[in-house]
């Protein structure tokens, strides 16, 4: 499904260069669940951020479902529709009601009619368990709703592929079991998954795959058994002490 | 704390303010003994005109035909020219049979007309709408063009909101008229409202940048995301969000704007001010005049302020 060979991303400025993503290769197939854990700064958003292209990586291929990001041609909304992604602050635009948020882009980019996309809709919201705040604008809503209808959002494109990008640290605590338990029933339904999160219980229960990362390289890659039981590599020793 | 029996004295010390101000100017007029004739003034709103209807040959008074206040006047010329005039019945200057000279007054017709004071205004207000209109389009572009990724694009904006922001207003719409309307056989009209549209557009220019970028990066990443073009992320995400960002600035920018079309007076465009030099050059009462020019405009300008403070009401119900 997803295909990365030694992508690279460099970060220019000042004189410095950061190679922020530096030489990562790692394939997801149809169905798995990733996670990647890592200290902050250890690359893992910005590799997330390459897979949708909102980040362009500097070297290397990205090739998700055959298509290749480094390739000139490829037409990076197109892979978009196929790629959803939920952000760590939301991102939910304010000005649209929770309905508008969800039918938007499925109107302007899927072609639907309004009808079929406001149906879509409401099935999401039931699905994620606010179909009563359909009407409101995200302001009325607490972070752990809104995080919820980001991720309707994101499936109302009916993606291949869902990336999460840190979706619960910027939650209180007693919203993250809201916005993981929704994440558990989308893994569950064979959605393919790449989540970047610190939560640690999600990335055991949930993950089929553990990657660690740390300076922009992987370090350690493993089931959540072996990451959490056995881990081999020092600095994946290290970091697992701090977290958990 | 009870801040309603703190307010109170503050009230009446604004109002102390007040009096003194205006008593302290009335005492000053009076001192240097300045006629004032209020009584001038209305028939530069609105005034009551007689038109003399006049019997276009030579000819006579065929018929009068009275209906109530107004009367018909059929007038036949030595050749058989018939004409029809209508002149109110008390005016009538002619009985019928009468033989009458070319440019002879059969009678009147009298009507209330604009006074140069409202035919000013009026002027004032169109030149200010064509300009704000061309001004928003213009700043929109140019904004645009501010954010944008294309160096020429980038840089051609720059030039334009520096030189315009660098240079008198009065100096441009100088340019305007004598320089680009000789070259291009420009009517004043064109030059005044075009030097006003050019003129604002850059400050507009310079408010929709900063108000697109005051949009948190994270709107158009997730409407990238979501495989939204450029194009539709900017008309249907970031834009509403930033005019009702820009909405406060923008409607002080238009105020400017209507204050500044003053200015076009220089180049003969006969706009609230220029009319109120002419009537002052007619009636001498340049205090009332300019009070009551500067009333019409702070009329104009607090109405526009007034449209935009309800439009920010209720964009705001998704905040």
């Amino acid at each position: 499904m997803i295909k990365a060979k030694n992508v690279v991303k460099l970060f220019h400025g000042h004189g410095t260069t950061v190679r922020a993503v530096d030489g990562v290769s790692t394939e997801v197939d149809r169905g798995e669940v990733v996670v990647v854990i890592g200290p902050s700064g250890s690359g893992k958003s910005t590799f997330l951020r390459c897979i949708n292209g909102l980040e362009v990586f500097s070297e290397g291929h990205i090739i998700i479902d055959g298509v290749d990001l480094a390739d000139k041609k490829t037409n990076i909304n197109k892979v978009r529709m196929e790629v959803g992604m939920v952000f760590q602050q939301f991102n939910l635009f304010p000005h649209r009601t929770v309905l508008e948020n969800l039918t938007l882009a499925q109107r302007r980019v899927r072609k639907r009619s309004k009808k079929v996309a406001e149906e879509k809709a409401h099935a999401l919201l039931e699905k994620v368990g606010i179909p009563e705040k359909a009407r409101e604008y995200p302001s009325r809503l607490s972070g752990g709703q809104q995080q919820r209808v980001a991720i309707a959002r994101a499936l109302a494109m009916e993606p291949k592929v869902m990336l999460f990008d840190e979706p619960t640290s910027a939650l209180d605590p007693e919203m993250v079991g809201e916005v993981l338990d929704v994440m558990k029933q989308l893994a569950g339904e064979g959605m393919t998954m790449v989540v970047v999160t610190h939560e640690m219980g999600f990335a055991r229960e949930v993950a089929d795959r553990v990657l660690f990362m740390d300076e922009g390289k992987i370090v350690e890659v493993g089931t959540p058994e072996h990451f959490f039981t056995e881990p081999r590599e020092d600095r994946t020793k290290l970091f697992l002490k701090q977290v958990l | 704390m009870n801040t309603a029996e703190r307010v109170w004295p503050w009230k009446v010390l604004l109002a102390f303010i007040l009096i003194l101000t205006a008593a302290g100017t009335w005492g000053a007029v009076k001192k240097i003994d300045y006629h004032w004739r209020w009584y001038r003034v209305p028939q530069y709103f609105f005034y009551h005109a007689e038109d003399a209807q006049k019997i276009p040959f030579d000819g006579t008074v065929s018929t009068i035909v009275t209906d109530g206040k107004m009367a018909t006047v059929t007038l036949t010329s030595e050749d058989s020219q018939v004409v029809t005039e209508k002149v109110e019945t008390e005016s009538l200057k002619v009985s019928e049979g009468e033989s009458l000279f070319e440019g002879d007054t059969v009678g009147f017709v009298s009507q209330w007309r604009l006074g140069p004071l409202m035919n000013g205004l009026w002027t004032t207000m169109w030149l200010s709408a064509i300009a704000s209109v061309f001004a928003l389009i213009l700043g929109l572009v140019a904004g645009l063009a501010k954010v944008s990724k294309n160096y020429t694009l980038r840089g051609l904006a720059m030039i334009y909101v520096e030189c315009i922001r660098g240079t008198p207003l009065l100096v441009q719409i100088f340019i305007a008229y004598f320089f680009l309307g000789t070259v291009f056989n420009l009517s004043r009209n064109v030059c005044g409202v075009g030097a006003l549209a050019l003129f604002a557009g850059a400050y507009v220019a310079e408010i929709v940048r900063a108000g697109i970028q005051a949009i948190p990066p994270g709107q158009t990443e997730a409407a990238r995301s979501l495989g939204m073009t450029m194009p539709q992320t900017m008309m249907d995400i970031i834009l509403p969000q930033a005019f009702k960002k820009i909405l406060p600035p923008l409607s002080g920018q238009f105020i400017s704007l209507i204050k500044d079309s003053s200015l076009v007076s220089v180049i003969a465009i006969t706009d609230l001010t220029k009319s109120g030099r002419e009537i002052i050059t007619s009636t001498f009462a340049t205090f009332e005049v300019w009070l009551v020019v500067a009333a019409m405009y702070l009329l104009v300008t607090s109405l526009l302020s007034q449209i935009v403070f309800y439009m920010e009401r209720r964009l705001a119900v998704s905040d």
